[in-house]
């Protein structure tokens, strides 16, 4: 696996510094393209890292997406300033549910326009909630606003089976070539969602997924 | 079962990703018909949460908005932000996700700087309830935070994140009454999720309940949830994991 396709994700914040240096340590010594953080945590992250080569990818507004657009790009600008190369926005998942794409266009629209050309955009689009009609139209809207990244979702909830156990919500190589083919090529996909060994990340990989984004990224890379 | 008091200890949020237009706007002019405690809503909702009350005049429901919900990971200044813009928008209280990263780590100069920052902001023109992991905490790290709360002057201490974080007990709020009760009134939020449970937390102490499952713990309906399957949020039978 190669690590430049590989991010190592936080995904809860009632974690140690110490948990989060050792994400930082790890994404150095896999040689992934970079971990992925709350804003409270990019300065420890940024000290850690140095002049590592491993890049910071800040979560906005996880995990409703309710922000108002002013509102998710001020605290974008905010994480860039503190040394975030990218960050990974919610999308507003009502607005796709009333199937308001015009919101959504102009949200991911004017995110990439208020943000500095180098700095990576993404959207988290939660397909675990979404038609496939919706994740098209998604996909679609995102091409049009010139984002970069669509990301599959939060990675945080879980469905119930007839027994009334969890189910993860995995990434499907499905909604990944469904994104990438939708999108035309135009907005890459990242994959999220207990991506926990190297044979979930590589059929999503081989289903068009440009980044692998996971809680489990050692286990990933083995 | 019709419970008048209950309705009036309930907190709703309707906020979640998946829920559709029509839902949002059932469960906040159901909330005012009830006169529930407080509807808790995300920034961009707060229009239609002041237009719906215009119609129930004589309604004491408070309304507020979310801040840094439910992971406290924004930063400081991001938080004063959506603080102010609560002041800005006349609301009457916000949820303030605390800084757990730091908690957890043991600095408590930075939770309480990050807590401070909000609350000299707003400057008492709103009801702070911080967000406060107690199912993560140990009683001496939940005795440090309550004692923290107080000194800042805080009056409403919300129990957990609610989500899937983990089960509040009746125990956690016994506990927190037992010896912070006579200055903190306490918001149950984490998975209260049966009419038994809801009435043991507030015999032992409980004020309000921060619940999705509202209606059918107040009143005995169907609450929403999502179905994967059909890819709707709808209002529908109760069904809990197992643990």
């Amino acid at each position: 696996m190669n690590g430049k396709t590989v991010e190592s994700r936080i995904y809860e914040t009632p974690k140690t510094y110490d948990a989060v240096k050792c994400l930082c340590y790890e994404a150095m010594a896999l040689g992934l393209k970079s971990v992925q953080v709350f804003p409270c945590m990019i300065s420890l992250c940024r000290e850690v890292l140095k002049d590592s080569g491993v890049e910071i990818n800040a979560l906005i507004n996880y995990p409703h997406g309710g922000f108002l657009t002013e509102q998710k790009i001020a605290e974008a600008q905010e994480a860039v300033e503190l040394g975030a190369s990218a960050v990974e926005v919610m999308n507003n998942t009502r607005a796709v549910k009333r199937h308001d794409y015009e919101y959504v266009y102009r949200e991911m629209e004017s995110m990439k326009r208020s943000l500095p050309s180098d700095v990576t955009v993404k959207f988290i689009i939660e397909t675990e909630y979404l038609t496939e009609e919706e994740m098209k139209e998604t996909a679609k809207t995102a091409a049009k606003a010139g984002i970069d990244y669509l990301s599959t979702s939060t990675g945080l909830y879980h469905a119930l089976d007839a027994n009334r156990n969890d189910v993860e919500l995995t990434a499907s190589p499905e909604e990944v070539k469904l994104l990438k083919e939708a999108s035309e090529g135009k907005v890459k996909i990242q994959a999220v969602g207990y991506i926990s060994t190297p044979e979930i990340a590589e059929s999503l990989l081989a289903a068009g997924a440009d980044m692998i984004s996971t809680e489990y990224a050692a286990a990933v890379m083995k | 079962m019709y419970d008048k008091e209950m309705y009036e200890r309930a907190c709703l949020s309707p906020f979640l990703s998946f829920l559709p237009q029509e839902i949002v706007e059932k469960e906040i002019e159901d909330g005012f018909r009830h006169n529930v405690r407080s509807i808790i809503v995300d920034p961009d909702q707060v229009s239609l949460l002041k237009e719906l009350k215009k119609k129930y005049p004589g309604c004491t429901t408070r309304l507020g908005i979310t801040d840094g919900y439910p992971f406290g990971g924004l930063t400081t200044k991001s938080k004063v932000r959506q603080a102010l813009f609560a002041v800005s928008e006349g609301l009457d209280e916000i949820d303030v996700g605390i800084n757990i990263n730091a908690l957890m780590s043991g600095d408590w100069d930075a939770v309480r700087a990050d807590l401070k920052a909000v609350i000299d902001a707003v400057d008492g023109r709103l009801n702070i309830a911080p967000v406060s992991w107690l199912v993560r905490l140990s009683l001496a790290n939940i005795d440090r935070l309550c004692e923290m709360y107080i000194d800042l002057g805080l009056t409403t201490l919300k129990t957990s994140a609610g989500l899937h974080f983990g089960n509040m007990k009746v125990e956690h709020v016994d506990y927190v009454h037992k010896h912070y009760g006579d200055k903190l009134d306490i918001e149950v939020a984490g998975r209260c999720r049966t009419r038994e449970t809801a009435e043991a937390m507030r015999e032992a102490g409980a004020s309000y309940f921060h619940m999705s499952q509202w209606r059918r713990i107040c009143g005995g309906e169907q609450d929403y949830a999502f179905d994967y399957a059909k890819k709707v949020g709808a209002y529908s039978e109760y069904k809990d994991r197992t643990t």
